[in-house]
């Protein structure tokens, strides 16, 4: 499913990230790889998503979120 | 030796810049770009040493100018050793920097910046199991506290450069694990040896990273080799993401046994599930935004009082001149234009001052970045997004601080359509004379509808100037949405924050202090009589020749005079009104009614004589939508290192700010 669609409160692991080059080094070089994990803390209409990956906390923007595909974790 | 410092924003790359440099330092522009290159030197144990300030990037990837700037004038080899700095409290995402120039084998050494705040987190780093598994040397600091800076200027002394290149032999059997047979292939292919300073793995990466500038260089390397080159990867899909997979595992591979305790609670802190929520955190984020200005203008004061006291020395200099036989026409230059000039620019050197202060406050603290995801959705629909906020806010302060805070943005296409629109914003100043004409012609219950109708119009306005300049300034690459940090709450360092706020100050008295001379001294000749009678001076009969013409738009000779002026600074329009209705001499009037803005008695019933309530209201449209003053002009040249792109811009504003007066005057006309 997309990260966009995630609740708050639920993990996940990327197994895909779509978008154009630029997007994926873009984002690569804030931490959100495959195979890393991520946490949804905010996920607000007309806002960005607000994120916990790699012991950071990250806004990333609504349709950006939708290139990343996620599959949900238990913790 | 020369030095260059590499690092990600927010890494503390300027402060540990400005720290070692002190006043040693220069600023020019990277040959043939828009970006800006920083120099200068320090002394560390008797030694010079030369550093440059690399442009802060996320990475070496060829996103942008910035990014390519940086990887060649690392491998140019001009500097002998690259300083990668990283934040010790975000250690595991600030490395990214070390893993995407893993594999440029160009002398370097690691520095744990913040390493205060990571032992506030409770975090542990072994630096000497770092340095071993890295065979750099890795040094523990703080960029805020030079008493730290004595291990760096050892670390300096001690190291050999020759033996000091990034061990990547963990992250080489990375990749091969992750790439298998692509991996073994394509190294096949490559040079042994890499190309220039860059290793055959460093260029596989990059290969897989879709990077077009290393595509370039391979291409013209390897010959006919190229295609069997992109065959072997052509199968590789999202290449970037797995070899950043590898980067971080890398990253967790130097860390692990090495960082021990410190991991951030995964849940936001108690303050930012309240600073975060979309209707109390919006509340609050306004709050905290009114209570910024406020506190900035309050900074600015002392400044400003300084700088209204120098008109002061204008009298008793003029006489004493005067005695002493100099000419008039000098004197007047002299103690009307640039006095004027200096009072001018150094009372608005104190809203730069206040408001690069707080507003550096709320950055340095980190709650900025939770006000840039409230209101992402806001810049988003003038195709900005959210880092865009600081630069508006600034700018209902002061429009010079607002152009300087444009530099957050990530491209320069999204900081120069940020200053354009940004001008829209009102300043201080653009609000003392619109409260004024206003509440004279309407009363205060007009004053309040025709400020809505200017705020209606400056919605309107934001959206037509973003449709256009969006299109000629954002290509698809600058159209890319918010990806940002919240960074954990950090203690304010006000040293630091005072030194800085100081140094703005300075850069920007010094770039607009000349423009306005010349503009303050040109007023002045115009407006020049023997006698002191404004009547036949240069600019009664030109203001008075082409009022014909000014009226078009609403504007009498002296309301356009009045628009004229604020050129030179916003409050400059009440001077000048107060000039041609008093009949003294327009730089004095400038100089005085600047600092006493209440004292318009005289300018309110000269205006009430003169001006119907359509032209009054089309003097205010046209000043209020009229270009900055001339120093936020000078700001925006020096942030964008263009002087096209701001003259274009305050020309479009000088247009429609004349042609806005014009549709106000004749459609208020039909009833008023």
């Amino acid at each position: 499913m997309k990260l966009s669609e995630l609740q708050p409160g639920v993990c996940g692991r990327v197994t895909s990230v779509g978008g154009d080059a630029a997007f994926q080094r873009r984002i690569t070089a804030v931490g959100l790889t495959q195979g890393s994990n991520v946490k949804v803390m905010r996920n607000e209409k007309h806002f960005p998503l607000l994120l916990f990956a790699r012991n950071t906390v990250l806004a990333v923007n609504r349709k950006e979120c939708e290139e990343i595909e996620i599959e949900v974790a238990d913790k | 030796m020369k030095i260059a410092l590499l690092g990600q924003p927010n890494s503390g790359k300027s402060t540990l810049y400005n720290g070692l440099t002190g006043a040693h330092q220069h600023v020019g522009n990277w040959p043939g770009k828009t970006v800006e290159k920083k120099e200068g030197s320090f002394t560390a144990n008797g030694k010079t040493v030369e550093i440059v300030d690399l442009p802060g990037t996320y990475s070496l990837a060829a996103n942008s100018d910035e990014e390519i700037i940086t990887r060649d004038y690392i491998v140019s080899g001009e500097a002998d050793l690259v300083v990668i700095l990283a934040d010790a409290s975000q250690l595991e995402r600030s490395m990214f920097m070390l893993a995407d120039y893993a594999g440029i084998r160009v002398p370097c050494m690691l520095l744990l910046n913040m390493m205060d705040v990571a032992e506030s987190q409770g975090k542990k780093i072994d630096a000497a199991s770092m340095e071993k598994k890295l065979n750099i040397p890795v040094i523990p600091f703080i960029a805020s506290n030079k008493k730290t800076y004595d291990a760096f200027y050892k670390a300096l002394e001690r190291i050999d450069l020759k033996k000091s290149i990034l061990n990547t032999d963990a992250l080489k059997s990375l990749y091969a694990t992750e790439f298998g047979e692509t991996y073994t292939k394509v190294m096949s292919l490559l040079p042994e040896e890499g190309i220039s300073s860059y290793s055959p793995e460093w260029i596989f990466a990059k290969l897989l990273e879709q990077d077009g500038v290393a595509e370039v260089m391979v291409r013209s390397a390897t010959g006919d080799r190229f295609h069997e080159i992109k065959a072997a990867i052509s199968h590789v899909k999202q290449g970037a993401s797995h070899t950043g997979n590898c980067k971080f595992s890398w990253i967790d591979s130097v860390m692990d046994g090495a960082v021990s305790g410190g991991q951030q609670d995964d849940a936001l802190c108690k303050f930012d599930i309240f600073a975060t929520s979309k209707v109390k955190g919006r509340i609050f984020a306004v709050i905290v935004i009114l209570l910024s200005l406020v506190f900035s203008i309050l900074l600015g004061f002392p400044f400003m009082g300084i700088g209204s006291s120098i008109p002061a020395l204008a009298a008793p200099l003029a006489n004493t001149l005067l005695e002493a036989g100099v000419a008039p026409l000098l004197v007047s230059i002299l103690c009307e234009g640039i006095i004027t000039a200096f009072a001018f620019t150094f009372m608005m050197c104190g809203y730069v001052f206040g408001a690069t202060f707080v507003f550096g406050l709320l950055e340095e603290i980190g709650y900025l970045s939770r006000i840039s995801y409230l209101f992402d959705g806001t810049m988003r629909k003038m195709g900005l997004h959210g880092k865009a906020i600081m630069p508006f806010l600034i700018s209902f302060g002061c429009n010079i601080g607002g152009g300087a805070a444009s530099r957050v943005l990530d491209t320069w296409g999204q900081r120069v359509l940020t200053i354009a629109l940004s001008w829209v914003v009102p300043c201080g100043s653009t609000w003392a004379v619109v409260g004024l004409v206003s509440t004279l012609f309407f009363g205060p219950m007009g004053a309040v509808v025709i400020i809505l109708l200017l705020f209606a119009t400056s919605v309107l306005h934001l959206y037509i100037t973003s449709r256009i300049y969006g299109k000629k300034l954002l290509t698809d690459a600058d159209r890319t949405g918010l990806i940002m940090e919240l960074p954990p709450y950090h203690k304010p360092r006000w040293g630091e924050l005072l030194k800085n706020a100081f140094r703005k100050m300075g850069q920007a008295f010094k770039r607009a202090i000349a423009l306005i001379t010349v503009i303050s001294v040109i007023l002045c000749l115009l407006s020049y009589t023997s006698d002191g009678n404004l009547d036949g001076s240069i600019l009664y009969r030109f203001g008075n020749a082409i009022e014909p013409v000014t009226l078009f738009f609403g504007l009498r000779w002296q309301t356009f005079i009045a628009w004229l002026a604020s050129w030179m600074g916003k409050e400059g329009s009440l001077g000048a009104l107060a000039s041609v209705f008093s009949n003294r001499s327009v730089m004095s009037a400038v100089a005085v009614m600047t600092y006493n803005p209440v004292d318009s008695s005289g300018v309110g019933a000269g205006l009430a004589e003169v001006l119907s309530k359509p032209e009054a209201l089309a003097f205010i449209f046209a000043f209020y939508f009229n270009m900055p003053c001339s120093m936020a002009l000078s700001a925006a040249m020096h942030e964008t290192h263009s002087v096209k792109w701001p003259l274009r811009i305050a020309a479009y504003y000088i247009v429609l700010s004349l042609l806005l007066a014009c549709v106000v005057y004749h459609v208020t006309g039909l009833f008023l």
